[in-house]
């Protein structure tokens, strides 16, 4: 067989593969969208209980929430104060500085009066060696651990080993809560004794007013970087979980604001140390685990929009971001193989472990790999334009489809942006961001993914923050 | 080389392509539709809402003063829902009297005929928002369809009609709807304390006979509820609990033991297997030990289970008759106790 006869066997056997997977891929996001519908279409007559008075009585679990900390000497102060108003019976903040270098440790001790408290710390899991605790004098319940620096997951083991309450709640110290969020987030636990854990929506605070701590007024970023990332959010949360909670099959509780039943994560080890997906390799293991054990579980997702974050506004931070997070869905599925396809992996192990394998793991190689197959073979005369053209038709008519499904959903469900303008904006970005966002974004997952090949160290990812909602406070 | 256009292997999946992209196309454009018309659904509702809020408001808030206006308003059949939400909202903030002006408008406009309307045929947020209006109003003619809507296996539509029956008739939801409450396992023990806190002496009785007879699984989350309404149980009732088998039974109970009668049984339970009952053990004799106790608190200071050291702590730092100096010395001849202790000392300090 010459050369060029190989090469058109190869370009007809791939070019199959590549539609096809470009299908698949956006096929099962549809199907998650259809669950995630179905979700919300039954959260919504649950909504009528929410506009009702509430039968709160104080009895609610206790939570203990922990903020690791290194170097946020900026935003520190603000951040703990707001959650010092969360709305909730009883509650403990445990602020783990994680050996900053700049003043984070100072800030604190100056704002919250704290002083060195003679702790009977106890090691349930092992960390870095624990220097001080500290007790706050005006807020009884505010305490902070001074440690070596160890990384975010050693941080919230320490955190769990001091804190007092059954269930924990794991908050980036960046992070805006909505004041009612940890009453909405205990929920599934109130009604459900198997559950482990839940994890809140977490929606882009860029563009929004925030004062005395808490999110006031819901706008738009006009960076267009920032804009970008609102449906991305959009579509990661209220389809992406929503979809797999729905089958108890969710391997994701974002970092920024989890709740935890802590006897269950100390019985599976607790984080897992120098990981850079702390929080989806916790999630993935206890998968595994519980599975092994054959324990009765459920792991939810409460789709309410309850956390609010800071969305990199330039190239470089988004594009750090990007690549910690492969390396951290790489590491996560890596260390947890056992998961998939086990004798009692059920949904997890037999569905949305592969998913991700296939569509998130190795996706950037596919999407990536097919777009410029497509384009070398359309430039070396092995397709036609036209069959270049209907390749990129398809791949970014599907990507409009998912984000569009995506503002439908929150349109049906929470309707956070209200004005015309805003849904024309939305509307704008859902079909602007198919054409280089996207491709740019499967870019980084693929830089992520060599690097996670090269193991290289994990450390805490540094984020240059504009904290424009801080200084609106 | 010419261009070789879709390749007769290839033909087929670009085809397949093609059309799944216009799919797609079509999809996105209808997805667009659906979201202006949810859009402009959206905002008529919330234009009919606040001109509804804007007429009735004024009215229920003078009625809540007790200056119900001889004339109502109109109230279009559309905006009932809304109304009721809105009266609910007010009835939830107000007690006695005003609660009573609030009610006698919700008769006026026929509101009790039209929630056991929609009790009996409604949809599932017009049953729940129909459950708590006949709670309000306390209508008895309700009973039994609110009875029906209790058993039902709906978690939180169930609950509110127990609450509503509570509402109506404390003693005669007692008698009926003990035992069902205590087998539940999905009303969550946080709410049914707070529905039953105001009536917790008419409960009482019901309660304590019913913990006879539930099944031994559910006793644990029985008695927590009581401990969380603070009740008394009968001490023959409270000694055959603590005489169970079942930790779990054993360390709910001894949360009960506030009498110094239970005091014999709490002391027996301090080296029980079960950290969970040492805890609760240890947390009992705060209140009810004496002099005798103090050794038996001094060695759970040393027990394996940070919790039990922490209550040995607390209820040693508790008894009235040991100062801070006696206290670190009680526990010094352990590392686990002098820090436990230390904490514990440094907490009442700072209290």
């Amino acid at each position: 067989m010459s050369g060029m006869a190989l090469y058109l066997l190869m370009v007809h056997t791939l070019t199959p593969v590549i539609v096809v997977y470009f299908i698949l891929l956006n096929g099962a996001y549809l199907a998650l969208n259809v669950l995630s519908i179905i979700a919300l279409q039954r959260r919504s007559r649950e909504a009528i209980l929410d506009s009702l008075p509430q039968v709160y009585s104080g009895l609610e679990p206790p939570i203990s929430l922990l903020v690791p900390a290194y170097n946020e000497e900026a935003t520190i102060a603000a951040s703990v104060r707001s959650m010092l108003q969360l709305s909730y019976a009883e509650l403990e903040i445990i602020v783990i500085n994680d050996g900053s270098k700049d003043s984070t440790l100072a800030v604190l001790i100056e704002e919250f009066g704290l002083q060195p408290f003679p702790e009977a710390y106890r090691v349930q899991i092992a960390t870095k060696p624990v220097k001080t605790v500290y007790r706050s004098l005006r807020y009884p319940n505010l305490r902070v651990i001074d440690k070596d620096n160890g990384g975010k997951a050693d941080s919230l083991n320490a955190g769990i080993n001091a804190s007092r309450y059954p269930l924990f709640c794991g908050v980036d110290a960046d992070s805006i809560l909505q004041r009612d969020s940890l009453q909405k987030l205990v929920r599934p636990f109130l009604t459900d004794v198997t559950m482990v854990a839940t994890g809140g929506t977490v929606r882009v605070a860029n563009g929004c007013t925030v004062s005395g701590g808490f999110l006031t007024k819901v706008g738009l970023p006009s960076n267009p970087w920032a804009l970008f990332q609102v449906v991305e959010y959009l579509r990661a949360f209220l389809f992406g979980r929503l979809g797999w909670s729905v089958v108890n099959g969710m391997l994701i509780i974002s970092g920024a604001f989890g709740l935890f039943r802590k006897q269950t994560v100390i019985e599976v080890g607790g984080y897992r140390p120098n990981t850079i997906g702390e929080d989806m390799e916790l999630v993935v293991r206890m998968h595994r685990l519980l599975r092994q054990r054959g324990q009765r579980y459920r792991i939810e997702f409460v789709p309410d929009p309850v956390c609010w974050t800071e969305a990199p506004e330039d190239r470089a931070t988004l594009r750090n971001q990007r690549i910690r997070w492969q390396r951290g869905l790489a590491e996560s599925l890596a260390s947890n193989w056992g998961l998939m396809f086990s004798r009692r992996g059920g949904v997890p192990g037999w569905l949305a472990f592969p998913f991700m394998m296939l569509f998130e793991w190795l996706g950037p190689v596919v999407e990536l790999g097919g777009y410029f197959f497509m384009a070398f073979a359309w430039v070396l005369g092995a397709i036609s334009w036209e069959a270049f053209g209907t390749f990129l038709f398809l791949a970014v008519g599907l990507g409009i489809l998912l984000s569009a499904s995506g503002l439908l959903l929150e349109e049906m469900s929470f309707h956070i942006y209200p004005r015309r303008r805003q849904l024309l904006m939305l509307g704008l970005v859902v079909v602007v961001e198919n054409f280089g966002y996207r491709q740019l974004n499967s870019w980084w997952r693929l830089v992520g993914l060599w690097r996670w090949l090269r193991q290289k160290e994990s450390t805490w990812g540094a984020m240059t923050r504009k904290g424009n909602w801080q200084r609106k406070v | 080389m010419p261009s070789p256009g879709f390749r007769t292997t290839s033909e087929l999946w670009l085809e397949v392509a093609w059309w799944v992209g216009v799919g797609a196309l079509a999809l996105t454009m209808l997805i667009a539709l659906q979201i202006i018309v949810l859009r402009m659904a959206a905002r008529r509702r919330q234009v009919r809402d606040h001109a509804m809020t804007q007429t009735w408001r004024p009215v229920l808030n003078a009625a809540m003063l007790g200056e119900v206006p001889a004339n109502l308003p109109r109230l279009a059949a559309r905006d009932m829902m809304s109304f009721l939400t809105l009266w609910l909202h007010l009835q939830q903030s107000v007690r006695g009297a005003a609660g009573q002006e609030l009610n006698t408008i919700a008769y006026r406009l026929q509101c009790d005929a039209l929630a056991r309307r929609l009790l009996a045929r409604g949809n599932r947020a017009e049953r729940v928002v129909a459950t708590l209006v006949l709670g309000h109003m306390q209508d008895r003619s309700a009973w039994d369809d609110l009875l029906r809507e209790a058993r039902e296996l709906d978690s939180a539509a169930s609950i509110l009609a127990l609450w509503a029956l509570v509402q109506i008739d404390a003693a005669q939801a007692a008698d009926t709807l003990a035992l069902p409450l205590l087998r539940r396992t999905d009303w969550p023990l946080a709410q049914l304390a707070t529905i039953l806190q105001e009536q917790r002496n008419t409960w009482e009785p019901a309660l304590a006979r019913a913990l006879g007879t539930v099944e031994p699984a559910r006793l644990p989350d029985a008695l927590r509820l009581l401990a969380a309404l603070r009740l008394d149980l009968p001490q023959a009732v409270l000694q055959q609990m603590l005489g169970h088998d079942d930790p779990d039974v054993v360390a709910a109970a001894l949360r009960l033991a506030t009498s110094p009668e239970a005091l014999p049984q709490v002391r027996a339970h301090i080296a029980h297997a079960d950290w969970r009952v040492r805890v609760q053990a240890a947390r009992a004799l705060g209140p009810l030990g004496n002099r005798e106790d103090v050794p038996r608190l001094q060695e759970l200071l040393a027990d394996r289970q940070w919790w039990v050291r922490y209550r040995a702590a607390q209820a040693l730092a508790s008894l009235p008759f040991l100062r801070p100096a006696e206290l670190e010395s009680l526990a010094a001849g352990d590392r686990f106790a002098a820090d436990i202790m230390r904490q514990v000392l440094a907490e009442q300090a700072a209290a």
